[in-house]
């Protein structure tokens, strides 16, 4: 807007240049796009990565660079979405598509991001455990921590903190340095397409998806969405959030890769991979107690990031869906559908955690995998809200570039899901 | 976002932040209720409806056989 009787409100950052306003508009809009790209490396990404890496080298860098657009593709047009009906992803599907799209959609959500959050508690327990500290000290600890995070009543508090966390890291990168990787074969295999082996596996086409289903999840959706509505982005600032999600984009992919150099640590060295924490003490001698502790840390926050992210995405469907007040801006009095719901699946998850004896590499696999599964359900929906010219208009609508686009991560995405599922039925269809 | 000019006609610009900005007019589909059925939409949803019995059989068929029902575990 520009006028000369408009006066400045307490709120507002007087500054005298163009290039100033904009700086200090993107500091301000930057944060949703980040943090959902960032919390996407969450513990079972780092599972993921670092058993790629030590499965098979760098040979799968370049699947990383393929997903690179794909992830930014996919939450721009949610941040859009967001921006433009100022409401969540799950009342847009319920007020589109009616009452049993709605339930459908909401209840895979709750599932999926469940079973997610068992995988980061289970990580923050293992990675404590061999840090000294146990599990039922850490846990607990880790859960009030979460719930403390959010029950504030601000927004900018927990924005702030979260994206604080996000920037940690940059450790990745001084963790994959100092596991000295070959430079040179990883930029060649991560722009050249090639296969571990030469031949497909069956190992390498779940990893294949489980790296997809990591890089790229139903939740994201849920929480960009939400997260844009609930900071009441405005028009203005579209651009900006396509480049905090464009920044996010980048960061998040270049931190799976630094994920992977350290896992192809243990593949140039022969080690056996079991799980990151373990795969932490492995390095040790070979890379350093830096690369160990650093690795340790890294995975609690990882962890700590998607607990939180992922939670609130399902607190905030739940509270559009229900018509409860569901805002961080709120305080607990205010919103108590809303909190409650971050706090069961806070400590609802960390509380199974607790069970001895539980699986946890072929539980976050599974997870990774079943949102593969999920996703392409999701995108549907997606794409058709953001066909809707009667929502959005003519400005906001898709280009049939966006279209083209869109269509093809589509396509790709139902073929990796049936291919998975033909492997279910053919388990001899691949070498194994 | 505001400019504005000063006495001295140097342009200054107010940055508001979105949480503390007046609300906009949000594109609400509250009042539009479902999406029309447009042949686009009708046959995307009978794919996807496709694609979920799909995998549920698959699923179904994985736990069977994880089970035994088949007869070769």
């Amino acid at each position: 807007m520009v006028g000369s009787n408009l006066q400045p409100t307490a709120a507002g950052r007087v500054v005298n240049s163009a290039r100033k306003r904009n700086l200090l508009t993107f500091l301000m809009v930057v944060g949703p796009g980040l943090i959902v790209m960032e919390a996407d490396n969450d513990a079972g990404a780092v599972s993921t990565y670092t058993q790629a890496g030590a499965l098979y080298g760098t040979h799968l860098l370049w699947i990383m660079l393929l997903l690179l657009p794909i992830a930014y593709f996919v939450q721009e047009m949610v941040a859009r979405l967001g921006i433009v009906t100022g409401q969540g992803h799950a009342a847009m599907i319920y007020q589109r598509f009616g009452k049993w799209w709605g339930a459908f959609s909401l209840f895979d959500l709750q599932l999926a991001n469940f079973l997610t959050l068992i995988t980061e508690f289970a990580a923050i327990s293992l990675a404590m455990s061999k840090l000294g500290v146990s599990p039922f000290i850490a846990v607990p600890l880790s859960a009030v921590a979460l719930i403390s995070l959010v029950f504030t009543g601000s927004y900018l508090r927990w924005e702030r903190i979260v994206i604080g966390l996000c920037l940690l890291d940059v450790a990745w990168f001084a963790m994959a340095a100092a596991c000295a990787p070959k430079w040179g074969s990883a930029a060649h295999n991560s722009v050249v397409p090639n296969l571990p082996s030469g031949r497909i596996t069956t190992s390498l086409i779940f990893l294949v998806i489980a790296l997809v289903g990591t890089t790229i999840a139903p939740w994201q959706l849920f929480f960009q969405q939400s997260c844009v509505a609930d900071k009441k982005l405005r028009f203005a600032d579209l651009k900006w959030a396509r480049l905090d999600t464009m920044i996010g984009a980048i960061f998040t992919i270049l931190v799976g890769g630094a994920m992977i150099l350290v896992g192809d640590a243990a593949f140039r060295h022969h080690l056996k991979y079991v799980d990151p924490s373990q795969l932490a003490l492995d390095l040790a001698p070979i890379a350093g107690s830096f690369v160990k502790n650093a690795l340790l840390l890294m995975m609690v926050n990882a962890a700590v990031l998607g607990t939180t992210a992922i939670s609130l995405s399902s607190a905030w469907a739940y509270g559009e869906v229900k018509g409860w007040p569901h805002s961080l801006h709120k305080k607990v009095k205010d919103a108590p559908g809303f909190y409650i719901v971050y706090a069961l699946c806070v400590f609802g998850a960390a509380g199974v955690v607790l069970i001895p004896q539980m699986p946890l590499p072929l539980v976050i696999l599974s997870v990774q995998v079943l949102a593969g599964l999920m996703l392409p359900s999701a995108i549907i929906f997606l794409q058709l809200m953001l066909n809707d010219r009667e929502l959005l208009g003519d400005r906001y609508v898709n280009r049939p570039w966006n279209n083209w686009v869109n269509w093809i991560i589509i396509v790709l995405l139902f073929s990796l899901s049936l291919v998975l599922g033909l492997q279910v039925v053919l388990p001899n269809l691949f070498p194994a | 976002m505001i400019a504005l000019k000063n006495d001295r006609h140097i342009e200054e610009f107010v940055v508001i932040h979105p949480l503390y900005d007046e609300p906009e007019q949000k594109m609400s589909g509250v009042e539009l209720g479902r999406m029309p059925m447009s042949k686009p939409v009708r046959v995307s949803l009978l794919l996807l409806r496709g694609y979920l019995i799909l995998m549920f059989m698959l699923l179904g068929f994985h736990i069977l056989d994880l089970a035994g029902a088949f007869g070769h575990h």
